[in-house]
This record gives C-alpha cells, structure tokens and sequence, in this order.
C-alpha cells in the first residue's frame, strides 16, 4: 500500500472532505445557538432558521447529496449537544430538516432559472415547518387542531425563508468575489 | 426626503436585485395560501374547548362535540361507563368505582379539564392549550 503523498492525495476530496466539516460544525453552532434564543413569537416551532443557509451553500458549492447529509448530521448532532436528542422535538427538526433539504434540492435542480435562492429557501422553510406539523400529528398528537397552525406556518415560513435567502444571496455574492468561488446552477463541481 | 428615507430605499434596491420574478411569485402565493387557510384559525378559536374527547385505556373512543346534548356509554373493565354532554358541559353520569370520584367532579367545561375514572380506565378531556404542553425545537 503506498504511502499518501502530496502527489497521490486527491486534492479536490480533501477539500471537499474539510470544507464539508467545517459547514458541518458552523450548521451545529448555528443550531445550537439559535436554541438559546427565545422565541421572537409565541409560536412553538417558530426559528428563523439560520443553519439552512449551511445546507444551502453546501448544495451549491458541494452537490446535492453533501447537502442533505448536513442537514441530517447537523439536526443529529445538534441535538445531541443541546441535550434534546431523545426528546419529541428532536425527531420533529430531524423530519422537518431532511425533507426541507430534499425540497430545497429539488428546487436547485429543476426551478432553479425561474426562481432565485430567495424563493428556494421560502419553499425550504415551509416545507420545514409543514413537515413538523404533520410529523407531530402522526407521531404525537391526533388532534386535527393541530392544522389550524397552519397560516402561522406559512407567514413565519415565509419571514424566515426570506430572511436566510437574502443572506444567503449576499453571502453568496461576497464569497464568490473575495475567494474566487463562483457558484452557478451546475452543482457538483467543486 | 429624510435620511432616514434614502437608507430605506437603498436596502430596497438591494434586496429587491436579489429577487427573480420566480421569488416574487413565491411570496405571492405563499401569501394567497396564508390568507385562504385564515379561517381555519377562526374556527381553532372556537374548537379549542368544544369537544371532549374520551379515552379508554389511552385509545380514543369518542369525539363528543359540546355543541349538542348527548349521552355515551364506554364499557371498560370494570362496567358502563355513562358520560353526558349538556349546555356545553361534559360530566360522568355513573361510572363504576367505590370512590365515585370522577362523578363528584361534576361538569367540566374548559379546554385542559379532564375527568377520571381509574376504576373503569376511561378518561374524558378536554383539549386546548391550558399553558404550553411542549416545546419543539
């Protein structure tokens, strides 16, 4: 077995390996960080979300499946350190993130010329919220009063997508004129 | 023009060069969809605390509306339990049990009220938000 060398070492994996954990370990301080804060309205579930910026930009500059496992990883190991793991609203941000993230990817992939990244993260934030509220009606409670949450979700879905895209779109712009990192709609090229 | 005016117009011309038509048409709908499921949110008003719900042995076996007057027999282990719904209000008729505890509760009415009847294993409640029962995060 030869020895890993500086020529043998495939840059781009290693690169991709690194930039991935530190996305990864940024996504867990965001979401940890975000669980301090109280809620800005009395709505259980109610966050703006800062982490899927994260799996946004892993999305962009990592490909699609890089994406979705740091929204896994994150909601997982997050709580895990916030000490909700085995608690009900674990499972609920778990769901919540995963099928965010897959509409988020679809979104990227097939919407992504009409709609920009404002618009893919409001779909990701109520998918997120929408999934929680049927997850916690499956899982916990029957009780169809649970849906008139509904409107509450969409408009809180709507405030926080908007506010994570413009960030994102920012974001986006800076690091692509500083570091050189263009991002475009051809994702998995890093 | 104030200061203050100017600073808001360039945060528009900003955000609104990070937005596609497609993202417009987004928050549209996002909108329209809010407004058409509002009434839902009237009807929440009124439901909280308009039904009781009776369980036996944790499964649920009846929704009772408060809204009309009626009678329900649950059978548990232990015999008939007879639970009746008038002017808005729930109460356990008869229930079998030494102690009769959940008859002398008398009626209940309010959303987080429930009845007991442990001998039986029938609970009657009624749901609604009496306080947060839980907190997702």
């Amino acid at each position: 077995m030869t020895p890993y060398t500086r020529s043998t070492l495939p840059e781009a994996w290693l690169l991709k390996r690194i930039l991935f954990a530190a996305l990864l370990a940024l996504g867990i301080v965001l979401y940890v960080l975000e669980g301090f804060f109280p809620p800005l309205v009395p709505v259980p579930g109610a966050k703006l979300g800062l982490s899927n910026i994260l799996v946004l930009f892993t999305m962009l500059f990592l490909g699609y499946s890089a994406g979705i496992s740091l929204a896994i990883a994150r909601s997982i190991l997050g709580s895990f350190i916030a000490g909700t793991l085995l608690a009900p609203g674990a499972l609920l941000s778990l769901a919540g993130g995963l099928v965010s993230a897959l509409v988020v990817a679809v979104s990227l992939k097939k919407l992504h010329p009409p709609l920009g990244l404002v618009g893919i993260s409001i779909l990701g934030a109520i998918a997120h919220n929408v999934t929680q509220l049927v997850v916690a009606y499956v899982l916990f409670v029957q009780i169809s009063g649970l849906f008139y949450y509904l409107p509450f979700m969409l408009i809180l879905g709507l405030i926080s997508g908007l506010i994570t895209g413009l960030i994102a779109v920012y974001l986006f712009e800076r690091l692509g004129r500083e570091l050189g990192l263009a991002y475009n709609s051809d994702v998995g090229a890093l | 023009m104030s200061q203050r005016f100017d600073a808001l117009r360039a945060f528009w011309r900003t955000v609104s060069r990070y937005l596609t038509w497609g993202d417009y048409l987004v928050i549209a709908l996002v909108l329209l969809g809010a407004a058409a499921t509002i009434p839902l949110l009237h009807e929440t008003a009124e439901a909280s605390g308009r039904w009781a719900i009776v369980r036996l042995d944790g499964q649920i076996v009846h929704q009772l509306s408060l809204e009309q007057d009626q009678e329900v027999i649950v059978t548990g282990p232990a015999g008939e339990t007879v639970i009746q719904v008038q002017g808005g209000r729930v109460r356990v008729l008869r229930s079998p049990g030494a102690q009769e505890i959940c008859m002398r509760q008398g009626w209940i009415h309010k959303p987080g009220q429930a009845l007991i009847c442990l001998p039986n294993h029938v609970t009657v409640e009624i749901p609604g938000d009496s306080g947060m029962d839980a907190i997702s995060r």
